[in-house]
């Protein structure tokens, strides 16, 4: 018993030795670690805006997803810095981008695409593959004879999804003041549809051919109202008493292979009640069976603006981009829904 | 425990074959190997007196974790791209000397001289540079980032990955074995004669 005691108390001597050597050491290297760790984030954001000399955290600019940090150069703002993280092939990527006032890339660099294949997909870290980009804006699309690389096509197909969705956000708040924190009140701000009985209905369309595909899930639907939306098309349905009674979208988004088309249906709240007419196209059909099933669409029922992509639910075994690019379809589209 | 450094070599398979492949992280983790070893025997031998046999294990497992936290912060604050290298396998290499001292406490026959320990230490690091150094060479035709030849054939890559790692790793285990073995035959041949 005396053993065992004296046991205990030569234990928790030991343990508070070693608590009080580490928290030492914690104290007097704690201005060296959060030094060391501001530099590498200073010369991460120098890599890809060289110019800068000034990187203000105090005033980013913010969307839902995306968080842009303001670059400055001589107290001249000059562009945008912003992180983005993607779903690969086999593991999370992250990147850093640096984008002009113009909306054009600045520079592109890989942080981590280690988990990647290697030899293959984790190229995409080469300065060669990273130097592509310079120069590029939203407008520009997927090209797989210069962008993908030799037995990898799924990891850059990725990265431009994620750098494209970072564009379309800077492009969202771009128009207002940039840098203000007004600018980032209004980007994230739901404006109300105070009035849901259209009075003038001069530019209501009864289309056949759309309103066929409107009325297979607002049944109640009479007219529709074509709206402006980057990306897609997007329809606002009255019923005969010209009451708003949800969105309809029409969405062509690129997959692996070929594009991939759907339509989403949304309350007015922006809550998704259907997603249908999946059509993948000329992308293997064996990777997408799940993708084209009911229960897949489905699931996105109920789910709204603040969903987040799930790789647990929402991910495919052996197809990582379709239901990637089918989940960023369907947030674009949300998200003109949300802004209007 | 007549192949220690094979064995050692073995115990420090997962860092080596994650982090080994050129021949500067060769050199970062054989010399964080070499240091948390030395400063943790040495917190070890200080306070051998001190510590009753049966709490051994348990103040190697504290005085190790301790060492490797201390090294992990002074890496963090002074050498950021070499820690965020070492990542994840630094707890690791940690535990490596952990299992190393512990080898100690059961066989015996592993010299406490400091020399000695020197001595397995520099051959789990000439062991590292070796498989670091071929890895890089022939993965990506460069050592120490400056180019040797150019590499353009597509198989190189597995000298990138685990894999290649694993099967260089088997080689030279296989090629220590070959040489032992002709080394004991030859003393054979001369004690016969």
């Amino acid at each position: 018993m005396k053993n065992t005691t004296k046991n205990i108390g030569i234990t928790l001597i030991i343990v508070f030795i070693c608590l009080f050597v580490v928290a030492i050491f914690e104290i007097v290297l704690q201005k060296n670690i959060t030094e060391s760790l501001e530099k590498e984030k200073f010369s991460i954001r120098k890599t890809v805006f060289a110019e800068a000399d000034f990187f203000d955290e105090n005033k980013l600019l913010k969307t839902k997803d995306v968080t842009f940090i303001p670059a400055y150069s001589n107290n001249k703002l000059i562009g945008y810095v912003s992180y983005g993280n993607v779903s690969g092939f086999s593991s999370k990527i992250s990147f850093v981008l640096g984008i002009d006032l113009d909306g054009k890339i600045k520079a592109l660099k890989i942080l981590d695409a280690s988990k990647e294949t290697s030899g293959l997909g984790t190229k995409i870290s080469n300065l060669s593959w990273e130097n592509l980009w310079k120069g590029r804006d939203k407008s520009y699309s997927f090209d797989k004879k210069v962008d993908a690389l030799t037995g990898a096509t799924i990891t850059p197909k990725s990265v431009y999804l994620g750098i494209k969705a970072i564009l379309n956000a800077y492009g969202t708040v771009k128009p207002m003041e940039i840098g203000t924190k007004e600018s980032v009140v209004k980007a994230v701000a739901k404006v109300p549809e105070l009035v849901t009985i259209k009075k003038d209905n001069s530019n209501l369309s009864k289309d056949s051919k759309i309103l066929k595909n409107i009325k297979s899930v607002f049944s109640d639907c009479d007219a529709f109202e074509k709206l402006q939306a980057n990306g897609l098309k997007l329809y606002l349905c009255y019923d005969k008493n010209f009451k708003k009674i949800g969105y309809f979208a029409k969405i062509k988004v690129d997959g692996v292979d070929d594009f991939i088309t759907f339509d989403l249906a949304t309350d007015m709240d922006g809550k998704i009640l259907k997603v249908l007419n999946l059509s993948t196209g000329n992308n293997a059909s064996s990777y997408n069976e799940k993708v084209n099933s009911s229960s897949w669409q489905n699931h996105f029922i109920g789910k709204d603006i603040n969903y987040t992509f799930d790789d647990t639910i929402d991910s495919v075994s052996g197809a990582s981009v379709s239901p990637r690019v089918i989940y960023d379809g369907i947030m674009l589209a949300l998200d003109s829904i949300k802004n209007r | 425990m007549k192949n220690k450094s094979s064995y050692l070599l073995a115990v420090n398979l997962c860092p080596t074959l994650a982090i080994t492949n050129s021949l500067e992280n060769s050199l970062i983790v054989s010399i964080v190997i070499t240091i948390n070893y030395l400063f943790s025997k040495g917190v070890l031998k200080a306070l051998k007196n001190f510590i009753p046999e049966e709490l051994k294990l348990i103040s190697n497992i504290l005085i190790n974790t301790m060492v490797i936290t201390v090294i992990s912060m002074v890496m963090k604050g002074y050498f950021l791209e070499e820690y965020r290298l070492l990542g994840i396998y630094l707890p690791l290499i940690g535990l490596n000397s952990i299992i190393i001292n512990d080898m100690k406490l059961f066989h015996s026959d592993i010299s406490d001289k400091l020399f000695i320990q020197l001595i397995i230490l520099a051959k789990v690091s000439g062991f590292l540079l070796i498989i670091g150094g071929l890895r890089e060479l022939f993965g990506n035709g460069t050592l120490f980032g400056k180019d040797i030849f150019s590499c353009k054939m597509t198989l190189t890559y597995i000298f990138n990955s685990p894999a290649g790692a694993l099967i260089l790793v088997g080689f030279l285990l296989a090629l220590v074995n070959l040489l032992n073995d002709k080394q004991k035959k030859y003393r054979g041949e001369i004690d016969g004669n």
